[in-house]
């Protein structure tokens, strides 16, 4: 049975740290952007370790890293495993590592007690899963589940001006190749990722693993509010048409509108405002509004009432509004016998669980298009992530490594089930 | 490829098949001599020459060190202080370690030691890779004309050329030839 299987904490720190040495700074976090050479690096880490594991390693046409340990019986598809090594500039040791590393622990015990299961088990490391590059995130995991066509990333630009295309060419890539990427439905017989959590629900819940029943999808868009700029002196209060005023009535129904709905969550994250002088009449603001919830329909009834709140202040203030839907994603539910399975193998090793939504966007969400999918949580101190202070204690992330690999032990012994 | 014998003048035909293969003879005794005893000796060659000397070393360790190290490959591409400027692009996968380098002694390989900073960027790869108990430096060919303070470890024969001459190692894995030629700039 599965608790014959113990994780070697030791073992996973090592990883954890030798991941870590590459683009980490101990006063300016990560520089591991996807596709830069610290990311290169990374990945190039990852497949010598795999290959000292006695992993098939494959890098597919977009970079994502492969490593493959066959079954006992040919013909199968494999239960994938794993995460991503890609970091947000100035961010944390955890996101994205700690789930390569507890997929590469489950092949290391599997190897070490000589377990042989039924099904193969495949580690995956998904290239770009981080936003902070191209401006769109779970590009690797996107393109291998067909959520897009390479087409629609490929003309993606950096900071800097580099397309997402050169990135590839400089990494080595063909993005003529990209395509190839892409796999079907039933070529995997199931996904698990484990990711810290990114909030606090699990500190605040003293719980070790949240298991994730959903992943939260956004809706994004930027608002234009154009009025009439002005000087702040010589226009009586009548005469103003201040997009500033305008846009802080928005602001706050989006905030209203989100406290209404409970189980969505919405965020005025960036307001840029023109000229921006103290001397005069704001004449133009633009607003970045994120919409999220597990929830679709919820969701989308949030953004209808937004619309309608946003054309009531043109309205009463005579403004010119604009909407420009950014990315607008459907959220999605991970498998349910999936959840029974982790939540059943979180109560074998007594492990404080909940139940809970992921409100951060995961490759998961892709693969689950192609396979059944699930995903374990580990609590970040604080709920601090994307920053250097980002933090998960080593036990509860040997604790979630554990269920993770009692989970893969019996999805690749087993099956899903019925 | 132009044969030795027609190259133009200021090119000179420093070693020969024979004499490459007596340098590797001398190298491997002096392999065993030294990192016999050491702990888990390994060979490590750098991409695209090291690598092949690395694999011509270890058949001549077979049976004098047991058992013979293990042989690895590194593509230091991604580690090239001019990373930029490259027009080869890295490979993931092209560095092929299958053994792990943690308390091992690591023989590193490569055919001509020069400025030194390709021997930084194996360094740094290596670190990046595992945490050996040593590292030491096996070259064909030390040239001269340090910019970094790195020295090797044993050297099969040193060269003294100006800065601006070219060495060539050429091996019949890669170039279908054996020499090393020395080209001096032109003054």
């Amino acid at each position: 049975m599965s608790s014959q299987l113990t994780v070697n904490p030791r073992r996973i720190e090592s990883n954890l740290r030798a991941f870590a040495r590459i683009g980490y700074s101990p006063d300016g976090g990560m520089s591991r952007l996807a596709f830069s050479r610290t990311d290169l690096r990374a990945r190039q880490l990852l497949f010598h370790v795999m290959h000292n594991l006695g992993l098939v390693t494959r890098v597919d046409g977009f970079g994502n890293v492969f490593g493959r340990l066959e079954g006992t019986e040919t013909g199968l598809p494999p239960l994938l495993i794993g995460s991503h090594l890609d970091a947000v500039p100035g961010g944390g040791r955890f996101d994205g590592s700690i789930g390569v590393a507890a997929a590469l622990e489950v092949v290391a015990l599997f190897r070490e007690r000589q377990i042989l299961t039924r099904y193969p088990l495949e580690v995956v490391s998904f290239a770009s899963e981080e936003s902070s590059r191209f401006g769109r995130g779970t590009l690797g995991s996107g393109i291998v589940a067909g959520v897009w066509e390479p087409e629609q990333i490929l003309d993606l630009i950096d900071a800097k001006g580099i397309t997402l295309r050169r990135a590839l060419q400089r990494a080595g890539l063909d993005p003529d190749n990209v395509a190839t990427a892409r796999r079907s439905p039933g070529d995997f017989l199931a996904y698990l990722e484990m990711h810290i959590e990114q909030g606090r629900v699990l500190e605040d819940a003293r719980a070790q693993i949240g298991v994730v029943e959903g992943i939260a999808a956004p809706t994004r868009f930027r608002v234009q509010v154009k009025g009439q700029a002005d000087h702040s002196g010589a226009t009586p209060m009548g005469l103003r048409r201040d997009a500033l005023t305008g846009a802080a009535e928005i602001i706050l129904a989006v905030e209203r509108l989100a406290q209404q709905a409970g189980n969505v969550v919405c965020t005025v994250g960036a307001a840029r405002v023109d000229p921006g002088a103290i001397n005069v009449v704001p004449g133009r603001v633009e607003l970045l509004v994120d919409v999220r919830s597990i929830d679709g329909a919820a969701k989308a009834a949030v953004v209808d009432r937004i619309r309608a709140a946003i054309d009531a202040v043109a309205l009463a203030r005579d403004l010119d509004i604009s909407i420009q839907i950014l990315t607008d994603e459907q959220p999605v539910k991970l498998d349910q016998r999936v959840i029974a399975t982790l939540e059943r193998l979180c109560d074998v090793r007594a492990t404080p669980r909940r139940r809970m939504m992921s409100g951060a966007g995961h490759d998961a969400m892709h693969i689950a298009h192609l396979c059944p999918a699930g995903m374990i949580l580990a609590p970040s101190r604080n709920g601090i992530s994307h920053h250097r202070a980002e933090w998960t204690d080593l036990k509860d992330i040997v604790a979630g490594a554990q269920v993770f690999a009692d989970a893969a032990l019996e999805f690749a012994t087993n099956g899903v089930g019925e | 490829m132009t044969p030795v014998a027609e190259r133009p003048d200021n090119e000179h035909h420093v070693l020969d098949e024979k004499q490459i293969g007596q340098l590797l003879d001398e190298l491997a005794d002096d392999i065993v001599n030294h990192y016999r005893e050491s702990t888990e000796p390994c060979l490590i060659g750098i991409r695209r020459r090291g690598d092949v000397l690395a694999a011509r070393l270890r058949e001549r360790l077979a049976g004098r060190m047991s058992p013979p190290p293990p042989l690895g490959r590194l593509d230091i591409t991604l580690y090239r202080d001019d990373f930029d400027s490259l027009s080869k692009n890295p490979v993931i996968g092209e560095t092929d370690i299958p053994f792990e380098l943690d308390g091992r002694t690591v023989i590193l390989v490569d055919d001509v030691l020069f400025t030194g900073r390709t021997i930084r960027a194996a360094l740094g790869q290596i670190l990046d890779l595992g945490r050996p108990a040593r590292v030491v430096l096996v070259v064909l060919i030390d040239r001269g004309w340090r910019e970094l303070p790195i020295a090797a470890d044993l050297v099969g024969h040193t060269l003294i050329t100006e800065p601006d001459d070219e060495v060539k190692v050429l091996l019949n894995d890669t170039d279908g030839i054996e020499a090393v030629i020395l080209r001096q700039a032109e003054s």
